[in-house]
């Protein structure tokens, strides 16, 4: 039978690097550049990775994940250990990225026009810059898979890549988007059966 | 879809979800094997989500160009009264170190020419040749009464400062005294000098 078992991690790994994230952010709290800088190293691949496939722009990516770090920067003295610190950086990214999708897709409708839920955020004019070709050097088959994440209403979308790609437990998902684990759960489960479709027809 | 899904299939549906996360129980586990060893349909709906899911774990990893971390770093607020107590060990002595001195013109300073070299003594007993930054002094008498700003430099005070000192991507170090050493062939770096301190003297928030 063959495994794909992402089990709930409460293990060794997480709670090592929970340790580790509360020693930087404390000393860069304290004002030491070189620990806020260690957490820039420490997250960005990671967030990039998540706001990468939930806006799939390169440039607008960076730009988001910028103002991601300066605003962990100036609300350092507002952060609060009972936090877990990696939650509160996905959601500020989380929300960056949603305000991204709003704006971008106001300014290719009319301003009268009626905005109406999240779901309509992935309607939105095919633009040549954002074909997965030229996002994702992989191979065709991975870009399908990119193509088809894109696809996905956007918070089914957020779910399935913190889940999928970033390995999240459902509770830290749950905190991150600030939704009922059960929901969470629910978005995902979906998530997974429209994927499975779109990728069948497709590969 | 073929055949109508049984009550079986619908539990087992159930079970697939489970089993990807590693919720599955042992009995639970034991049903979803032994049913998709007999309905090829489950089967190949498992077989298609798991493929799925595997798919999504194997796509790449992405990273944000080299210029991003630069252009973080430099896009940091500027920190105000950022006059750090930094040890005067830790500074790299070289040998004929060429030093940028901007004399602040206008405000009293005791020092109307430029050198190459600066001796700087901040009261420790330690004498230190400071190296190859670009360096700006404050001068002992003079009083700088709004923010002192320096980009890309370090500065040592030995005069005042009324408002923040803001360094950035620099240090900012206060000193004692400031005794300045001449040398002749500087006055080819006078034109330098003279461009570097008006533009400087420009971006300071110089208040008379």
């Amino acid at each position: 039978m063959p495994s794909v078992y992402t089990g709930e991690d409460t293990g060794r790994a997480k709670l090592l690097q929970q340790a580790s994230d509360w020693d930087l952010v404390a000393r860069a709290q304290k004002g030491d550049l070189d620990a806020f800088t260690l957490i820039v190293n420490q997250y960005k691949m990671r967030l990039f990775g998540y706001i990468l496939r939930m806006i799939h722009s390169r440039e607008d990516a960076e730009d988001i994940l910028q103002e991601v770090f300066l605003r962990v920067y100036s609300s350092l003295a507002r952060y609060s250990p009972q936090y877990q610190f990696s939650t509160w950086i996905y959601r500020i990214a989380q929300n960056l990225c949603i305000d991204h999708l709003r704006r971008r897709k106001l300014s290719t409708f009319s301003v009268d026009e009626k905005f109406g839920s999240e779901e309509e955020l992935t309607l939105e004019l095919p633009d040549e810059s954002m074909s997965p070709e030229s996002i994702f050097e992989s191979n065709a088959v991975k870009q399908e898979v990119e193509e088809a994440i894109y696809e996905l209403p956007v918070k089914y979308r957020s779910v399935i890549i913190l889940r999928h790609i970033q390995d999240l437990s459902y509770e830290e998902i749950s905190q991150i988007m600030d939704m009922p684990v059960n929901t969470v759960k629910t978005h995902i489960f979906r998530a997974r059966r429209i994927l499975r479709r779109r990728l069948q027809d497709a590969i | 879809m073929t055949n109508p899904k049984t009550e079986a299939c619908k539990d087992v549906e159930r079970l697939f979800d489970k089993y990807i996360d590693g919720m599955i129980t042992v009995s639970e586990y034991k049903a979803f094997r032994t049913h998709l060893h007999e309905c090829d349909q489950c089967r190949e709906s498992w077989m298609a989500l798991e493929r799925t899911v595997r798919q999504l774990k194997m796509l790449d990893n992405v990273k944000p160009s080299d210029s991003f971390m630069p252009k973080l770093m430099a896009a940091l607020p500027a920190s105000s009264r950022r006059v750090l107590p930094r040890k005067w060990k830790h500074w790299a002595v070289e040998a004929a170190a060429i030093i940028i001195i901007i004399t602040l013109v206008g405000l009293g300073s005791s020092y109307s020419g430029y050198t190459a070299m600066v001796t700087v003594d901040p009261g420790l007993g330690e004498e230190q040749t400071v190296p190859a930054r670009e360096v700006t002094v404050l001068p002992e008498n003079s009083v700088v009464e709004g923010d002192l700003t320096v980009v890309n430099g370090d500065v040592f005070i030995a005069g005042q400062v009324m408002g923040d000192v803001i360094s950035v991507d620099g240090q900012a170090e206060p000193v004692q005294s400031i005794e300045v050493k001449e040398q002749n062939w500087l006055q080819r770096l006078v034109d330098h000098f003279v461009n570097i301190g008006k533009s400087f003297c420009n971006g300071l928030n110089l208040v008379f």
